[in-house]
């Protein structure tokens, strides 16, 4: 399974539950309105529409924030349910220990640390609005449930982040191009150097900067700068010799790594691959702005020196390396 | 990742759960609820647990161990409802709630299930010989409802990194590459053999048993950082080695088994007669018919 097909089902396993939330609250609203209960119909009979349009609007679309938009108004809906809806059920006496099913829906939700910060707002509300005249015994008592509670959560959502983090970071292969990754890279970086260095041989790469990828992103959306770079990744593919391997060395940058290539190889290679990008791409938003670098290993360059200089030869990071010296 | 997300955060929070365990079990002590005290100090156990996940076990004694401990925190769970005279439903719930989370992140996928689903079952019927009216089908509602959610949130994560695993071009225990990028990058060091004019040779590194992270780092030290070791199984490893001819392959096979007495080796050349992409694709489809048996 991909990521991009991942996301799609979590997107709709979440807008499911939005849905199931707002049957509930729609089903609510009706029995206050069937038994007259008027003073509790208020908050059911508001939150049911927003709560369907929550679940179509992530049954549509993905958020690409890391907090979800949907999930923070979902979570401050059902606090405000929880803290000020009227008693639902007459014989519940004790009916606070419902609050402790919000830290898990938080959770999966909205899986990062405001979360944690949601659940913590929550239980100060409970303890001011619900239970200000209880003892104070009994409300440290609960407190400290719920912050384990909380914790046993956050405990179980740090795992299964840290072990996708893992596995993800094991991956050697770029999940939009295809490509190789910079954590690849480096790797067999390190075994062509030391090989060019026992052949006697030299080795160059190319690095492709794409200008106009931020702003393709931010402009025309992540679908269409997604099949842009795509694009430019399969030429890049298909101008690979037998040896070369291309690689997606940052957001906007790939790299051709060329062993066996002087540098006016390279320069005759990086020209073929500017005709063919000019004929292969359209850029929806003017006209095609790449450069591309050629560099070559330099006699008795160790790795990191290369690695460096790769680094400082990147154009579009050129702005942040300028304040950094100046800041030092 | 983020600062609340490292494996330093979660250390400390796995800290303070046991802290809080331990206090609730101290708290509960002190008031002479034993059985309630009995709960909180098998789950201080199975935090503790947790905590020590991390470390050099045993596998199998950490296994038998982990399920020992999870057995009694499920029946001190379960016999705290069963002889409670005034139930604190809160306390209920927050143990209800969160036993399928300590049984995920403890237990292996399959027994954690079974416990899950044991328990929830016996909680449901003794849920229901003590609770009554509305507020049974409330508590009961709430609480399947949550478990099926931690269960599908479960089912979604196991399928995602399942599918990553599948993708991964390396070994997940010892970080080198694997079988299906030692196909990929035997067919490219050929192609570049033959345009270079050079030669290609695989040598195999067995060991009596699995290899560890240490035995492989000793390992790399005598091979080129040009030279990639790829991981076949758990306790056999292959090393692509461009550039040498027989007489060197040979020679550095010798030299090898001088060095590492305790594994043994052995090696081929990329021939016309027998090319190596054909013999290791032959040989590790063996190894996977070896594996399933």
């Amino acid at each position: 399974m991909n990521t991009d097909k991942f996301n799609y089902k979590n997107n709709q396993l979440i807008a499911v539950f939005y849905f199931i939330i707002g049957i509930g609250l729609a089903f609510l609203a009706v029995q206050f309105y069937l038994s007259s209960y008027y003073q509790a119909i208020l908050l059911p009979t508001l939150f049911t529409p927003i709560f369907f349009a929550l679940g179509l609007w992530r049954w549509q679309t993905s958020s690409q924030l890391k907090n979800d938009p949907a999930a923070v108004l979902a979570l401050v809906m059902l606090a405000i349910f929880l803290l000020l809806q009227p008693k639902v059920f007459n014989d519940i006496t004790q009916w606070h220990w419902v609050g402790l099913c919000y830290p898990l829906l938080a959770f999966y939700l909205l899986p990062t640390s405001a979360s944690l910060v949601f659940n913590i707002l929550l239980l100060i509300g409970w303890l001011n609005l619900r239970l200000y005249n209880q003892p104070i015994e009994q409300n440290i008592v609960f407190s400290t449930f719920f912050l384990l509670f909380t914790l046993i959560v956050w405990i179980y959502a740090i795992r299964s982040k840290i072990e996708i983090k893992k596995l993800e970071k094991l991956m050697g292969v770029d999940k939009e191009t295809g490509l190789l990754n910079k954590y690849y890279f480096n790797e067999y970086l390190n075994a062509e150097v030391s090989r060019s260095r026992v052949t006697k041989k030299p080795l160059s790469l190319l690095l492709v900067e794409l200008h106009q990828y931020p702003e393709i992103k931010k402009e025309l959306g992540i679908n269409l700068a997604k099949s842009f770079i795509q694009d430019v990744s399969s030429v890049c593919r298909n101008n690979c010799r037998i040896g070369d391997e291309a690689y997606r060395y940052d957001m906007q940058t790939l790299l051709i790594l060329m062993p066996n290539t002087t540098i006016n190889g390279s320069l005759v290679l990086r020209t073929r691959l500017y005709q063919n990008l000019l004929q292969a791409l359209v850029c929806d938003i003017g006209p095609l702005d790449i450069t591309i670098t050629p560099l070559e290993l330099r006699a008795g360059e160790q790795t990191v020196d290369f690695q460096t200089r790769i680094a400082n030869s990147c154009y579009h990071s050129l702005s942040e390396r300028v304040d950094d010296n100046l800041s030092n | 990742m983020g600062l609340f997300e490292s494996i330093r955060t979660l250390t400390w929070c796995q800290l303070l759960a046991c802290g809080l365990f331990a206090l609730l079990f101290s708290w509960y002590s002190f008031q002479g609820d034993f059985i309630i005290a009995l709960v909180y100090f098998s789950g201080f156990l199975v935090m503790g647990l947790l905590l020590l996940s991390d470390q050099n076990w045993p596998k199998k004694s950490y296994l038998i161990f982990s399920q020992v401990v999870f057995m009694v925190y499920t029946l001190a769970s379960l016999l705290l409802i069963l002889l409670a005279e005034s139930p604190i439903y809160s306390l209920h719930l927050s143990l209800f709630l969160a036993y399928p989370l300590l049984a995920l992140s403890l237990l292996s996928f399959r027994v954690a299930l079974f416990f899950i689903l044991f328990f929830s079952v016996a909680v449901n019927f003794l849920l229901m010989l003590q609770l009554d009216g509305v507020f049974r089908a409330a508590y009961l509602t709430v609480f399947w409802s949550i478990t099926l959610l931690t269960l599908l949130h479960y089912f979604s994560h196991i399928a995602y990194a399942e599918g990553l695993k599948k993708q991964l071009n390396r070994d997940v225990k010892t970080q080198l590459l694997n079988k299906n990028q030692l196909v990929i990058n035997l067919y490219k060091e050929q192609k570049r053999a033959q345009r270079e004019l050079t030669s290609l040779g695989i040598i195999f590194i067995v060991n009596a048993d699995a290899f560890d992270l240490c035995s492989i780092n000793e390992i790399m030290h005598y091979f080129s950082p040009y030279e990639g070791l790829y991981s076949l199984s758990s306790n056999q490893l292959v090393a692509l080695i461009p550039l040498f001819d027989t007489a060197e392959l040979n020679y550095r096979e010798n030299e090898l088994v001088k060095q590492l007495p305790k594994l043994s080796f052995s090696s081929q050349l990329d021939t016309e007669q027998q090319p190596l992409v054909d013999y290791l694709k032959a040989y590790i489809n063996k190894l996977e018919v070896e594996n399933e048996y």
